[in-house]
């Protein structure tokens, strides 16, 4: 019994390990930094095409992080290209996020993605 | 001898890895190490896998689709497994995982490939022998559990978030239920295998990712053979179906799921007392995905395991 509750002891303490992620997101708005455009060279492209994505933004230190919610972000810095496969048709939002030290602002956009065809 | 062979030889692997990917990658790998045989009363039973995909092909459907995109895309995944027997009929099973590396690399050399690693999901699962019946070489058992995603489904490359498909962790609470049945034939050295499984994803939703994986249902029988005391073959036919996925809104990803079906050869050996070790290799021998997904070349695995009796 003793070991029973000694193994169970250690799933949970590895359960508790395993879950304790570091935050890394306690940046909060910082009204310094102003996102002047977040633009893309196409806001519909085909499965597995590629378009460009460009923010301009003032403010001090910048740094720039970048997510989407379906379909790949290639690079990085002030301009990435965005990419999506057949599972991502439809309207995927791109997120941007600019930051310093002092807190960050954030854009989206948005670029519908349509299905792939052999000939285009 | 001849007892170890048939405690260790029977086990054998559900990987639903070939269906997990959402279109472009060889996906998470979902192991299940289940054992047709209980390993016996107050026994623990750890192990270490490793585990490497490849894909490298498109299908639409069966047929492979050139697309200019991703060259090819897999992991190196290594997963710790405890199980330990609280009566002869009730086991409790852990398994944690973790991403040597998951990647995906891309036609255009100009692309910088895409590569994750970290803490992927933990399995927690319970085991319930329903049928034991040693004299008859008959085992039916049941087990249920859920998968944590308590690895790492946020990670980051020079500030940009990795495709999901790299990230180590699923992002989902899984939920899965399913059956072993082994039957054994007095003096003859075979042994046949059954097996399914169910696995229900729970929705991601986040607040930039709102995802369902689809529903999977994977079946496998099988047949082992004691070719010598201390090894043991054995051969398996597994099919898996994945209903499609769903993303914000309910939409249906039509460009998820499908079905597989794949050639999984085994060999166990026994190196020493109380140790096994097995090798197996997943080789697709047919698929139909829905609509254009990247597909599974083969995988292969390498578990060794040590079962040791806590309380004598």
């Amino acid at each position: 019994m003793r070991k029973t509750l000694t193994f169970i002891t250690l799933l949970g303490c590895l359960v508790l390990v395993s879950c304790s992620k570091k935050d890394q997101d306690n940046l909060k708005p910082n009204p310094d930094i102003q996102i002047i455009s977040l633009q893309a060279t196409l806001k519909v492209v085909m499965a597995w095409d590629t378009t460009s994505i460009t923010v301009n933004a003032t403010g001090d230190n910048l740094s720039y992080a970048w997510e989407a919610n379906h379909g790949d972000i290639l690079g990085s810095g002030i301009s990435v290209k965005y990419a999506a496969g057949q599972c991502c048709i439809g309207l995927n939002t791109i997120t941007c996020r600019v930051f310093n030290e002092q807190g960050y602002a954030e854009d989206t956009i948005q670029i519908r993605v349509t299905p792939y065809t052999i000939n285009p | 001898m001849k007892k170890y062979l048939v405690l260790t030889g029977i086990l054998f692997i559900v990987g639903l890895n070939l269906l997990k990917a959402q279109c472009c990658a060889a996906g998470n790998p979902l192991n299940m190490m289940l054992d047709a045989q209980s390993i016996g009363k107050q026994s623990l039973r750890m192990s270490l896998l490793y585990r490497y995909s490849l894909s490298d092909t498109y299908y639409q459907g069966s047929k492979p689709i050139d697309i200019n995109y991703l060259d090819k895309s897999g992991f190196n995944y290594l997963e710790f497994a405890a199980l330990y027997n609280i009566t002869e009929r009730i086991g409790i099973q852990a398994e944690i995982g973790y991403f040597l590396s998951k990647y995906e690399s891309y036609k255009n050399p100009l692309i910088k490939d895409s590569e994750g690693s970290g803490l992927a999901d933990l399995n927690l699962m319970l085991r319930y022998e329903l049928i034991q019946k040693p004299f008859e070489k008959l085992n039916l058992s049941l087990t249920g559990g859920v998968k944590l995603p308590v690895g790492v489904f946020d990670q980051e490359v020079d500030q940009v978030k990795l495709p999901i498909n790299v990230q180590p962790s699923s992002g989902s609470y899984r939920y899965h239920g399913g059956f072993t049945v082994a039957k054994g034939f007095r003096y003859a050295p075979w042994q046949i295998l059954g097996a399914t499984m169910v696995e229900y994803s729970q929705r991601i939703s986040s607040r930039f990712f709102d995802y369902q994986y689809g529903t999977v249902y994977a079946f496998q029988a099988g047949t082992s053979y004691t070719f010598h005391q201390k090894a043991l073959a054995i051969i398996q036919v597994r099919a898996e179906v994945r209903e499609k996925s769903k993303r914000e809104n309910n939409q249906i990803v039509d460009a998820s799921g499908g079905e597989i079906v794949l050639l999984v050869p085994q060999i166990n050996i026994i190196p020493a007392k109380n140790w096994g070790a097995s090798l197996s290799f997943s080789l697709p021998v047919y698929r139909r995905y829905h609509d254009i997904q990247f597909g599974n070349k083969y995988s292969f695995s390498l578990v060794i395991s040590r079962t040791q009796k806590l309380i004598k």
